[in-house]
């Protein structure tokens, strides 16, 4: 009798600290989980957004490289979280254009070469125009041409409005947090993904 | 060794450590304090702080400083210009309605004794069409243009943002 008591609590405690784990998981705030985003990395590899990253957490900014100002205070963020993560076997950084018009694959490139980013970690994606812009609505980011000059030696400029956002994204597909890109303290980001890389938040 | 010996070694191991980190602090703390005080003693016109941020060949880069006024008039930053980039022009970035952005800034006025900040998700000087990439560690030279002092040429050095 006394056994079967002890059992019987025992499976009541489990009970209980499984709902408690389900009360406190981080809602889902963009599920992806059965959408497929036909993208191209910086080699001009076709990558599959957000499947082909299936069974990793990611860390999403959105940038676009002829931002000089905040857009490379993303990126610095970026850098920043990855270096501080204590083990990243299982999380990427992915930074996505707003820009697929002159953010090429080659433009990109560039960019992590100009701005050290570690290609074992980060991914830079850009494709057609119709692919990014449907990517970008998915995860409600916005962004759109403000401001439209003609230089002095004819060539055309603009700058552009944007959202200015970094998600953490678990390895189904699903936003489970989001952030102001270029103003979050690294040490926010991490504490939130580590809380997701525990197994009861996976469900 | 007993428990108490290993405490207090491990306690003055982290007193001296400790020491070390906060004279590291105190120096460069102190080294910017006698900028800044350098600056403001002055009578003519400081630039300080200054660096660019990195950018790719044909890309665009953002450069930043402090320009002090220490004359007894105010000045007025009127233009920049600079042989790496195809166009300079003084930018701002702003936050509206959930969304950032950048337009360009009208002319500067700088009070007497009075300091204008260039700085990360503010107003800066935004360097467009880059005929090379700026790479950490490189230099380059930037005129900035004031209505009374005139045209001055500052180097400034490229590094990544942190």
């Amino acid at each position: 009798m006394d056994f079967i008591k002890s059992v019987s609590l025992l499976i009541l405690c489990i009970l209980f600290m499984l709902i408690v784990s389900r009360c406190d998981r981080p809602e889902v705030i963009h599920d992806l989980s059965d959408k497929k985003f036909t993208l191209l990395n910086q080699d001009s590899t076709t990558i599959n957004f957000p499947s082909d990253f299936k069974d990793d957490y990611l860390v999403v900014a959105f940038i676009y490289t002829y931002c000089p100002d905040i857009c490379n205070i993303t990126t610095a963020n970026m850098k920043n979280i990855s270096n501080q993560l204590e083990t990243t076997s299982d999380v990427q950084f992915v930074e996505i254009t707003f820009d697929p018009k002159r953010d090429t694959p080659s433009v990109l490139n560039e960019y992590m070469q100009t701005f050290k980013l570690d290609e074992q970690r980060f991914t830079m994606l850009t494709g057609d125009s119709e692919s990014v812009n449907s990517v970008l609505n998915a995860m409600d980011i916005e962004a759109a041409i403000s401001y439209r000059d003609t230089t002095a030696s004819g060539k055309i400029s603009y700058t552009m409005n944007h959202t200015d956002r970094i998600m953490v994204m678990d390895t189904q597909g699903r936003v489970r947090f989001e952030y102001p890109g270029s103003r979050v303290p690294p040490e926010h980001v991490i504490q939130d993904l580590n809380k997701i890389r525990t197994s009861w938040y996976e469900f | 060794m007993n428990f108490n010996k290993v405490l207090y070694l491990f306690l003055m191991t982290g007193c001296i450590f400790a020491g070390c980190q906060s004279d590291s602090d105190s120096e460069t703390k102190q080294k910017q304090q006698e900028a800044a005080e350098h600056a403001f003693r002055s009578t003519s016109v400081e630039f300080t702080d200054q660096w660019a941020q990195a950018a790719q060949k044909d890309g665009n880069s953002a450069v930043y400083l402090q320009i002090y006024n220490g004359t007894a008039t105010a000045d007025t930053l009127v233009a920049v210009h600079s042989a790496v980039a195809g166009e300079a022009a003084l930018h701002e970035s702003f936050q509206e309605k959930g969304l950032t952005g950048m337009r360009p800034a009208d002319r500067l006025v700088i009070s007497p004794k009075s300091m204008l900040a260039l700085q990360p998700g503010g107003l800066h000087i935004m360097l467009m069409n880059t005929k090379q990439r700026l790479a950490e560690g490189d230099s380059i030279q930037v005129v900035i243009e004031l209505a009374r002092t005139g045209k001055k040429e500052v180097t400034v050095p490229v590094r990544l943002a942190n």
